[in-house]
């Protein structure tokens, strides 16, 4: 599945390191995520969307 | 945008979990070694004692750290466990066959004689080979997820 995760996290100037804080994961499965290697659960998705005060289909996208 | 402070939470890491075991087991080490030379009569009672206070104590360390992984973490972890052990334990599998039915010979010229420490030996190697397929299974879920 592909996401904007970089492109949303680069607009607010945020490393992965803090992204990974927000979230509350570690920065390895944040690289991970934004690889698109990776798919979160639905409760992790639902966290990034909060996060990005964005809604979940906006943020991830079908291949 | 969602600038809201971000609440750090304090995670016991997977050295820091493995730092935490070794250091028990030292001191695990020590205070057996201690009841060996000090424990008189009741030595078997203490290291009983004291093997199942060091197994709750290992198991509380490895809850509290399983806890605080994230889900990417913990999912590395799992494939790794099913697919490296059962790999590490298929491979002893294949060469106990192989030896049983004498393909191949692997049994070392010195082998334990006592029935005790053949089994020691057998679980060992099993461990041991789960274990090394644990670690290379591991090294590549985070190879391909990168």
């Amino acid at each position: 599945m592909n996401n904007r995760l970089k492109v949303l996290r680069a607009e607010r100037n945020w490393s992965q390191a803090e992204l990974a804080d927000r979230l509350g994961v570690s920065r390895q499965t944040v690289n991970a995520l934004e690889t698109g290697r990776y798919d979160p659960s639905l409760p992790l998705a639902f966290k990034i969307a909060r996060v990005f005060e964005q809604p979940i289909e906006s943020i991830f996208l079908e291949d | 945008m969602n600038d809201q402070p971000i609440r750090k939470r304090r995670r016991l890491g997977y050295l820091g979990m493995l730092g935490l075991c070794g250091g028990l087991g030292m001191v695990v080490g020590l205070a057996s070694a201690l009841i060996d030379s000090f424990g008189g009569a009741v030595a078997d009672e203490l290291q009983i004692g004291l093997m199942v206070l060091c197994s709750v104590a290992l198991i509380w360390i490895c809850v509290a750290w399983w806890r605080g992984a994230d889900e990417a973490v913990r999912e590395a972890h799992k494939w790794a466990w099913y697919w490296g052990g059962s790999a590490g334990i298929g491979v002893v599998m294949g060469l106990l066959i192989l030896t049983t039915w004498n393909v191949i010979d692997l049994v070392p010229s010195e082998m334990p004689g006592d029935p005790a420490d053949l089994i020691v030996t057998g679980i060992g190697l099993t461990l041991g080979a789960q274990f090394t397929g644990y670690l290379v299974a591991w090294a590549f879920w985070w190879l391909r997820h990168r």
